[in-house]
Parts: C-alpha cells; structure tokens; sequence
C-alpha cells in the first residue's frame, strides 16, 4: 500500500523536476568548457584565477542564480503538490483511500526528501562539473582534511556528519513546510496566505529558540572573540552548538510531525 | 448498515449547515437525498466521508465508527464528488490501477471489471491519455469506474448525473439498480427528482440543514409526483 502511494507521489512530478534539474547540470557542463580554457591560462600564467573577469562574472553569477532557481522551484512544486492533494482539489481522493495519514504524510515526505537529496546531488556535481579546472577545488579538500584535524575527528567521520546534518536539516526543513500548509489549512479563507504566515511564524518563533540556544552556550562569546582574529577555523564550541541544535531539530520535527498527523487526522476541514 | 445518528456541523460564525441529522441505510438500498442549494447535502456527505469534521453526532458504518475506525469504512465506500478531481498527471488507466491498488482488488477482477465498466461508459479508447487532457464528464466516468472496480459496499454519489451525457446516465442508472441487488447500498444527492423518484426505494429530503422527511418513496409521495411532495414539504 505504502510502496503504491511512493510510486504515485513520485510520478507526478518527476519529468518536470528532472528537466529542471538536467537543465542546471547543462549549464554548468556548458559552464565548464567555456570556464576550462580560461581557468587553465589563469594558473599557467600566476596561478590565480582573476574572479573580476567578464565571462568568469557572468558565468559565477547565472550558476548561483541557476541554483537558487532550481532549488526553489522544487521546494515550491512540492509545497504546492502538498497543498492540493491534501487540502486543494485533489483533496478528497487523498483523504478518503483506506490509507491512514501516517502512510500518506510518509509517501509525501519520502519523496520531497528524495528531491531534496537530487537537488544537493546535482548541485555538488555542477559544482565539480564548473570548479574541475580550478585549483579551487584542490584547496577546498585541503581545507576540508585541515579542519578535521583542528577537530581532532577524522576527515571521514566529518564527511559523515556533515552528510547525518544535512538529513537532519532536510527532514527538518519538510516537516516544517508541511506542518505549516497544515496549521495555515485549518482557516476557513485564504488558507496559502494563512499557510505562509504560519511558515514565517514558526520560522521566527525557531530562529529565537536557536538564539537562546546559542546565547545559554559558550559558543556566541567565541564567536563573537573570534571576529578579532584571523583563523580560518570555526571558534571552540563548534562541535557543541551542533549537538545542541541537532537536538533541537529533532525535538521540533517531532513537534512538526504530530502537528501535522494531528490535524490531518483529526481536525480535517474539507469544505 | 450506514448509521447517521444526530449530526451537527457549523460552519465558524453561521447558523448549523447540518442540523441533528440522523438517517439510516441499510443494504440494498438506493437512498435519494434532495435538497435545495445549500441545504446541506454536501456537507452531510462529506461528514460521512471523514473529511469534514462536525461537532456532534455519530457516524457508523456496520457499527464502526468513521472516526474512530477510518480505515476500515474507507475501505468500504466509494465517493464521488460533484466534481471530481483526479490525479491529472495519471493516465485513465493508471489512475484505475492505482486505485485497484489500495483497495486490493485481484488482477483477474480489475481486468475483468475495467474492461467491462470502461467499454459500457465509452472510456476504453481514452484509458491511455493524460487525465488532464479528460472533459467533466469523462473525469466522471473515470471515478465511476474506479469506484464500481473495487466492489464498495456502500457508494456515496454527489450530483452523478450533472456533466453525464443520457447514455452514461442511463448505465449509471442501471448500474445502481445492478449493485444494490448484489448488497451496495447508494447515497446520493440530486436535484433530479424524476430520477430520484423512479430509482430510489428510499428519500430524505433536507431543507436549511435540517431532515425534513425521510423513508420509503412510496410512503412519502402516496401517489402524488415526488415533486409536488418536494414543494409542499420545503415551502
């Protein structure tokens, strides 16, 4: 049934996001040859890529532009996908098969999430794609192996967290959008402005607890120490502040999660 | 079989939509349910369906309730908007496949009835098009054929007959008749009272969110036309 209710949430968008997502590796694949042979004379000639140059400009600028696009684009196709097949048009269908609103919150979450991790695949690999000819790309990997032994934590295991972070953000960042469709769906009018109000909300509302967080720990001192000096590393306390909002990431899906279970269950309002 | 027992729902600042409503249908039955505009037809059927929550009264299906036991009464009954809206990035027959899906329904019986039901209504030729390239009506026949595929025991219609042309009304007509000798019981919703007349064995007539009356079609019309009963009783 679950794997049924997968199947159809990936089909209806997958060719439009797919297109997309073909389109920004395009790009930077076009980016690619035409940055390669400037890039190349760059470091023949000093080894330093002059980042003021046009074609290097227009190129940088129409790749974070790209991003961005894309990015949001697929955050809003599936937003909106959310909203009309639970409180839209398509409403009804959703909510009267003999599925129970876990298994459909899950089969719409699985599939965002997979969007989510395309969308951070295609944009690691546009990156590699426009950044292969740059010594860029070698100093960051440089970087990368420095800070994890400025850590003391293998370069592996830093790899790993940041990758177990950004599922954490990701489901973080889903279980808000669709806990606030949710909340906003439960007025009677105007239900995406009220869904957007509530996003914003519960964004604020987020933003201040993570502040306490920060100002309850030693780590916004160091920070703010750390402004005066010139290391390239994060201050000390780094590691801490992310465990700290990791559990409050956790904490809050949770919330967002049976917010939205609770209202689709119980307090559905199709009228 | 399907028990509505003093239904209220309100809208947030207005008077009752539905007002202590309470029916029962039991198997076999094909039960109008007529009323004018915004006498609270629709909202009654969504009450039953679960999607619209109400403040009092208690919905039961074979004596589960629809709130507590969702799942099974879904898995029980087909619904049929007024104006149904179906997955339109779906083709026809994956939309039917999809559906036979969740409800389970064997292979043999969804080829069995897809066939049968898209051949009598006229879809077969259009099963492999996009759903948002369908007509109202085509939209129409496609839910009904999706909710005669999986074998409900009860079929909660809302206005079937707007946007069908005479031929799918006449086979939806016979349809009815066909399931309910089967056990199906039929809730619907109509202003057409002729066929409401001649297809129902039972009527309930509403009137500002309120049962006005209810039973058998020929205890309530006593050999008056179901309209001149209708006007009498809502004026």
């Amino acid at each position: 049934m679950l794997g049924k209710l997968i199947k159809r949430e990936w089909t209806s968008n997958y060719k439009g996001l797919l297109l997309l997502h073909a389109g920004l590796l395009l790009l930077c694949t076009i980016g690619h040859f035409i940055l390669a042979p400037y890039v190349h004379s760059a470091i023949a000639n000093s080894n330093d890529v002059s980042v003021s140059s046009a074609p290097y400009m227009i190129l940088m600028t129409a790749y974070i532009l790209a991003i961005i696009a894309v990015s949001f684009a697929t955050q809003l196709i599936m937003v909106f996908r959310y909203y009309r097949t639970m409180y839209g048009k398509e409403g009804y269908l959703t909510h009267t098969l003999p599925v129970t609103p876990v298994q459909i919150l899950f089969s719409k979450g699985l599939i965002f999430f997979v969007w989510y991790v395309i969308d951070f695949a295609v944009i690691i690999v546009s990156a590699c794609l426009l950044f292969s000819a740059s010594p860029f790309q070698a100093e960051l990997l440089t970087y990368v192996d420095d800070l994890a032994a400025h850590m003391g934590i293998s370069t592996g295991f830093l790899y790993g967290f940041v990758i177990g972070y950004m599922i954490l953000a990701i489901i973080y960042a889903i279980s808000m959008f669709y806990c606030s469709v949710n909340i906003g769906c439960l007025f009677h009018t105007h239900k995406i402005v009220a869904s957007i109000v509530t996003y914003f909300l519960i964004y604020i509302v987020t933003q201040i607890l993570s502040t306490i967080i920060l100002m309850c720990t030693s780590y916004l001192p160091n920070v703010l120490n750390a402004s005066n000096q010139s290391s390239p590393y994060p201050p000390d306390g780094f590691k801490d502040i992310f465990g700290y909002t990791g559990i409050l990431s956790v904490v809050l899906c949770i919330v967002f999660i049976t917010v939205s279970g609770y209202i689709s269950s119980r307090k559905l309002n199709l009228d | 079989m399907l028990s509505i027992s003093h239904l209220t729902k309100t809208y947030k600042g207005n008077k009752a939509a539905v007002d202590d409503l309470s029916l029962t249908i039991e198997n076999g039955d094909i039960y109008g349910f007529i009323g004018h505009n915004g006498a609270g037809k629709t909202t009654t059927i969504k009450c039953i369906m679960g999607i619209l929550d109400y403040e009092r009264g208690e919905i039961t299906l074979d004596g589960h309730s629809i709130k507590k036991e969702p799942i099974y009464c879904k898995s029980q009954i087909a619904y049929i908007p007024d104006n149904p809206d179906i997955y339109e990035h779906l083709t026809g027959i994956q939309y039917l496949n999809f559906i036979c899906d969740i409800y389970q329904v064997s292979k043999e019986q969804r080829d069995r009835d897809i066939k049968k039901f898209a051949d009598a209504f006229e879809m077969t030729s259009h099963l492999g098009d996009l759903i948002s390239s369908y007509s109202h009506g085509m939209k129409q026949k496609l839910a009904l054929i999706s909710a005669f595929a999986h074998e409900p025991k009860l079929l909660i219609l809302d206005e079937p007959f707007v946007g069908l042309d005479p031929k799918a009304s006449l086979l939806l007509k016979e349809t009815m008749r066909e399931l309910c000798t089967k056990g199906c019981s039929i809730f619907f919703s109509t202003h057409v009272l002729e066929v409401a007349e001649k297809l129902c064995n039972k009527i309930a007539i509403i009137k500002d969110g309120a049962l006005i009356t209810a039973g058998s079609t020929a205890e309530l019309t006593h050999g008056k036309s179901l309209e001149e009963v209708f006007m009498e009783v809502v004026q």
